[in-house]
């Protein structure tokens, strides 16, 4: 089992609410409209709809995303018994799409640093990967719905006196004058520089450790740290170990809900045919799963579900 | 001349009740080899957990060691003839190399290779796993190809530690080469023997006992150094192997600890015969013809 | 670049973190070296026996090895007693480099020692000087400039494998490198140049003065 995690990088702001997407997704439909006669155009969701159509995908039987398997747990990771086989929460919505697709699905296995290449590239039909929006990447990609709404979740020791009266962490001020640790370049770093940066004296400010590479829990189980800063659905995949290939870790707990939150989505190539018809029917695909709870049993699976959260982008 | 001289031997005082420790020393080295054995027996069900694992890893270690000294050797080899050559760029580009690749750290060097190197010709489309993979076809026999990553992070962990050690190899080449004396080759021509003759019966022979033990040793530090290929994504060798399955103890630490040493027995197991092996061919090497 | 400028204030940080990891291990393995040299040196082989299998171990194992088992496994046992955040990147690392080098630097000792004549020896004897005296005004005085060539390639050595200690959470020089490559993987040939280029700054200077040092010796002999 591997325990290195992931090597993503986090920008400051958070992306704009859906209207790009919307308004790409409504011109898709325009220009097919008005275009050609042989593109059927994307379905309206009707009640009750189990099908979608699947016009743009680059190999007609096969939906193709990308994604690094290497540390990826939850997202996408190899199953320790049987390291040919890839499990996660990402294959599990990308083969919830496919069968709604009536496709099979495979992920290709890019470097993280590289998925934007490789969908420059059209190596990939599209990106799903923890993936945020940014506005660097609002320029060259379009944004499918959000299909997670993600937070930054506080891992404490559960002896820990200085918690035992927070219920739910308001904002990331709870953990002031402390040493927190967490990924290099996740977005949890880039929210603790910032809160650093409002406080002027020296001994509130939250004394970041981040680790490339390995994230040693064991360091806060050790007394070495006073918390951890990083992603839910990691949080949790480690901590109550909720997947093949993680042993819950007893002496740490989950401080209350996420805080910070923002949306996972999936992303493809900006001015690529096959994706202007691909994105409404991705979209298409999601309203489906949100509404009939396929995408709430998948979070419930992985102890990702968020019901409050999840509401706000539609999960019931 | 040797004056003979006959001179009383001059021993240190002698304390000898302090020789006692020696006799109590044999019966604690007995006592310690039993607490050992007892240790390893106490955890055997770890033992026969994770030795097989181990040394799977073991097995991918030494592949890795011996698929990298002989590139390095390549590389060493090229070098040495670089910086021994006419022409003043050809030995400015091998000092070059040289001087940086020992200046600097393995493990930066692993990174850039593993990491930068390989991110850069992924993007132009260089992916030695997919030629590798076509080579395989060809002999019709791809299923023993193993997961992309793996073979992708094995890849460029052997060039990395080859090129390296390729120029740690250079100097000792170098070495090599020049100390054998120009006279040598004249005296070999001049008795009639053709180029490749002097070369096979009079120069080799002569390199050979200056090069391999710096070369024996080497390979020892070698063996170690590619236990820095953990650090890299994918590279399932002896030290990855015992991280990965100490590191879900954190509730047992005494077992994690256990663990920990018994993949530093494992390489204590790999290592110390080849370091005996290494003393042996200096000795026998140390002797001139 | 701006990327470097930027990456400056770390990368230097992360150089002063080395050359103090080396300032501190370098001379607590030359101490223990020269204990570990002296007993293994030794008649008694209650001295010997554990004095050379400490070096036959040390020397067989890779330093990331028992970098870990010093770091992970150590830690792990000092966390039932409460006391293992005295085990941290710092301590773990300066304990290993120095443990791992003394193993080295002993044998260095003993080429040493043994480089110098045992006429010496005889003759201090015989003139009535104890063994002390004669190890510490006849012997070592002698073998010192034979070894500080051999001391400096293992200093340098040493601060190569100071790298190692980023590997668990160390904010040396190759940590900073890593952070800054997180943020940056756009730059990311530029970054690696220049942390190459600050170890160079390091280890050059100091292998032409092994060098120098060398040659002048190899004149005066």
């Amino acid at each position: 089992m591997n325990l290195e995690l992931s090597r993503r990088t986090f920008i400051k702001r958070a992306g704009q609410a859906g209207g790009v997407v919307m308004a790409s997704g409504s011109l898709g439909s325009l220009i097919a409209a008005c275009g050609n006669t042989n593109v059927a155009g994307p379905r309206p969701v009707t009640p009750g709809a189990t099908t979608v159509a699947a016009q743009g995908l680059m190999n007609p039987a096969l939906l193709q995303w990308g994604a690094d398997y290497v540390s990826g747990a939850p997202y996408v990771f190899q199953d320790p018994s049987n390291p040919n086989h890839l499990i996660g929460f990402e294959v599990d919505i990308a083969n919830a799409i496919a069968n709604l697709m009536g496709v099979e699905q495979k992920m290709i296995e890019v470097c993280y640093a590289n998925l934007e290449q490789a969908l420059e590239a059209n190596q990939i039909d599209m990106i799903m990967n923890g993936w945020e929006k940014t506005p660097d990447r609002l320029k060259t990609e379009l944004f499918s719905e959000p299909y997670y709404r993600y937070g930054q979740q506080i891992i404490v020791r559960k002896d820990d006196t200085r918690f035992a009266s927070i219920t739910n962490p308001s904002s990331v001020a709870v953990l002031a004058g402390l040493s927190v640790g967490t990924g290099a370049g996740y977005k949890a770093q880039v929210i603790m520089e910032q809160y650093n940066s409002t406080v002027t004296s020296s001994s509130q400010k939250i004394n970041i450790v981040a680790y490339t590479g390995n994230i040693a829990f064991s360091d806060l189980v050790q007394h070495k740290l006073d918390a951890f800063f990083l992603d839910n659905p990691i949080a949790v995949y480690y901590v109550l170990g909720t997947g093949p290939g993680a042993t819950a870790i007893p002496q740490l707990k989950l401080l209350g809900n996420p805080i910070n939150y923002d949306n996972y989505y999936c992303a493809f190539k900006m001015g690529n045919p096959n994706a202007t018809l691909l994105l409404p029917e991705i979209n298409q695909a999601f309203d489906i799963l949100k509404k009939n709870g396929t995408l709430k049993k998948i979070y419930q699976h992985w102890q990702m579900w968020t019901p409050a959260a999840q509401a706000t982008i539609g999960i019931m | 001349m040797q004056q003979t001289l006959t001179v009383t031997e001059l021993k240190p005082k002698s304390r000898p009740w302090l020789v006692i420790f020696d006799i109590l020393f044999y019966v604690l080295l007995a006592a310690f080899l039993l607490a050992v054995i007892y240790y390893f027996y106490s955890y055997r069900g770890i033992v026969a957990l994770d030795v097989p694992v181990m040394l799977q890893g073991a097995a991918l270690t030494i592949f890795l060691s011996v698929t990298s000294m002989i590139l390095a050797a390549i590389f060493g080899f090229i070098g040495a003839l670089g910086r021994l050559s006419r022409f003043f760029l050809v030995r400015w580009i091998a000092l070059i190399y040289v001087e940086v690749v020992r200046g600097t750290p393995i493990l930066v060097q692993l990174f850039l290779w593993g990491y930068a190197i390989s991110g850069a010709l992924t993007q132009i489309g260089f992916n030695p796993y997919n030629i590798a993979y076509q080579f395989m076809t060809l002999l019709q026999n791809n299923s023993l190809m193993p997961d992309q990553v793996f073979f992708n992070a094995v890849f460029w962990g052997i060039i990395g530690l080859s090129f390296n050690y390729g120029a740690y190899l250079t100097e000792v080449f170098r070495t090599g080469i020049q100390t054998i004396d120009r006279g040598q080759t004249e005296a070999g021509l001049s008795l009639g023997l053709t180029s490749p003759q002097v070369m096979r019966h009079i120069v080799l022979p002569q390199a050979i006992r200056i090069t391999v033990p710096p070369f024996a040793n080497y390979f020892i530090t070698l063996v170690q150094d590619s236990a820095l290929l953990s650090t890299l994504g994918g590279v399932i060798e002896l030290q990855e192997t015992t991280t990965s399955l100490a590191s879900p103890l954190s509730s047992a630490p005494f077992t994690e600890l256990f663990v920990y040493i018994l993949g530093a027995v494992i390489f204590l197991a790999i290592c110390y015969p080849l370091a005996l092996l290494a003393r042996y061919l200096e000795g026998r090497f140390a002797v001139a013809y | 670049m701006d990327v470097l400028l930027q990456a400056t204030p770390t990368f230097l940080y992360g150089a002063l973190h080395t050359i103090i990891y080396c300032a501190v291990s370098f001379p607590l393995a030359l101490l223990l070296g020269l204990i570990l040299a002296l007993m293994s040196g030794s008649r008694f082989v209650w001295l010997k026996g554990p004095a050379r299998i400490f070096i036959e171990v040390i020397r067989s194992t890779p330093m990331i090895t028992q970098l870990f088992l010093i770091y992970y496994g150590l830690s792990a046992i000092l966390a039932t007693i409460n006391i293992a955040q005295l085990d941290n990147a710092w301590t773990a690392g300066i304990a290993t480099l120095a443990l791992n080098y003394c193993a080295y630097e002993a044998e260095v000792f003993r080429a040493g020692f043994l480089s110098v004549d045992h006429g010496q020896t005889e003759a201090a004897l015989s003139l009535g000087l104890t063994s002390q005296q004669n190890f510490f005004r006849i012997v070592l005085p002698q073998a010192v400039p034979l070894m500080i060539p051999p001391f400096v390639n293992d200093l340098i050595y040493m601060l190569k494998d100071s790298a190692i200690i980023s590997v668990i959470g160390g904010t040396e020089l190759t940590a900073a490198l890593e952070l800054a490559r997180e943020y940056n993987y756009t730059h990311t040939f530029a970054l690696f140049a220049y942390a190459m280029a600050l170890y160079l700054v390091m280890s050059l200077p100091t292998s032409y003065f092994a060098r120098w040092y060398e040659r002048r010796l190899r004149a005066a002999l």
